[in-house]
């Protein structure tokens, strides 16, 4: 009877990429998202200063 | 004002993680054992569906483009953006994927075999997408120049999937493939089949998240432009 080959390591190796990769993306997106967020407030808050000096 | 998540984003968020979680544990305790290659087959799951998000964004991204020439409007734009980041992202990690599962397969990390040398060509084209994006300026010309690169550049995602059909190559073949293939079991088929299913609704909810974050930097670019415009 063949034995089955012992390739636990590289699906480890596999899922551990994909697991990251996810999660990087993910992390990626959030940190963009609240770098945007905060310029955007930043920017309604300078145009609402702007609109009660004029 | 306060810019929020909507909650209907986040209801396919939550759906999203449950289908990849599931995919997951499905994967690793109720698929079969492959008896050639081993536990290293199970990569195959993922892989084959990060291949698919790729392309599929590829395609997405043409359609966008297709439509933003025809209509000129920037939501189209703003989508093939998104698809494409995502669709590069995910063709790239089911390349290394791939050379794991490569290394005990084939006995190698890398090989010049038609799928993955097309598979590196697509990604090599959509990351000059990406550069061509971050070096031009004016929003009409861009908008036009990248939407025609972004159509021809998806001639390069039926080059990929017919790539071990019409040329001799090692790689599996599993759509479509009645002689040979990878001796896939009905279980395996049906995991193959929930694990694409999965990642196609993880690449809906990433889109809205990347749609919306392209449509607010959109705006707050514009705000931005307009008010040292006033200023000068």
């Amino acid at each position: 009877m063949n034995e089955i080959p012992d390739t636990l390591n590289y699906m480890i190796a596999g899922y551990i990429l994909f697991g990251a990769g996810i999660l990087g993306y993910i992390t990626s997106l959030v940190v963009r998202w609240k770098k945007i967020i905060r310029q955007k407030n930043e920017q309604l808050c300078h145009n609402s200063i702007a609109r009660h000096q004029q | 004002m306060q810019i929020t998540i909507p909650k209907k984003y986040i209801i396919l968020d939550v759906f999203a993680a449950i289908c990849i979680l599931v995919s997951f544990i499905l994967v690793m305790f109720f698929t079969p054992i492959e008896m050639t290659m081993g536990y290293v087959q199970k990569i195959f799951y993922f892989h084959v569906a990060h291949a698919w998000i790729g392309m599929l964004s590829f395609i997405v991204a043409a359609a966008a483009s297709f439509m933003y020439l025809i209509r000129k409007n920037s939501v189209y734009d703003l989508i093939a953006e998104s698809a494409v980041e995502i669709g590069l992202y995910f063709t790239i990690i089911a390349v290394i994927s791939g050379s794991i599962w490569a290394k005990p397969a084939w006995n190698t990390w890398w090989t010049w075999d038609p799928r993955l040398t097309t598979t590196t060509i697509m990604a090599f084209i959509y990351a000059g997408y990406q550069f061509l994006r971050q070096s031009l300026d004016n929003p009409d010309k861009k908008g036009r120049i990248l939407a025609l690169y972004c159509i021809i550049g998806c001639i390069s995602v039926p080059l990929t999937f017919f790539s071990i059909r019409g040329y001799r190559s090692i790689h599996p073949v599993l759509i479509g493939n009645t002689s040979q293939g990878m001796g896939m079991t009905p279980p395996m088929i049906l995991m193959m089949i929930i694990s694409i299913f999965s990642f196609t609704v993880l690449y809906l909810a990433l889109m809205q998240h990347r749609f919306l974050y392209a449509k607010i930097k959109e705006e707050t670019e514009a705000e931005k432009y307009e008010m040292e415009y006033e200023d000068e």
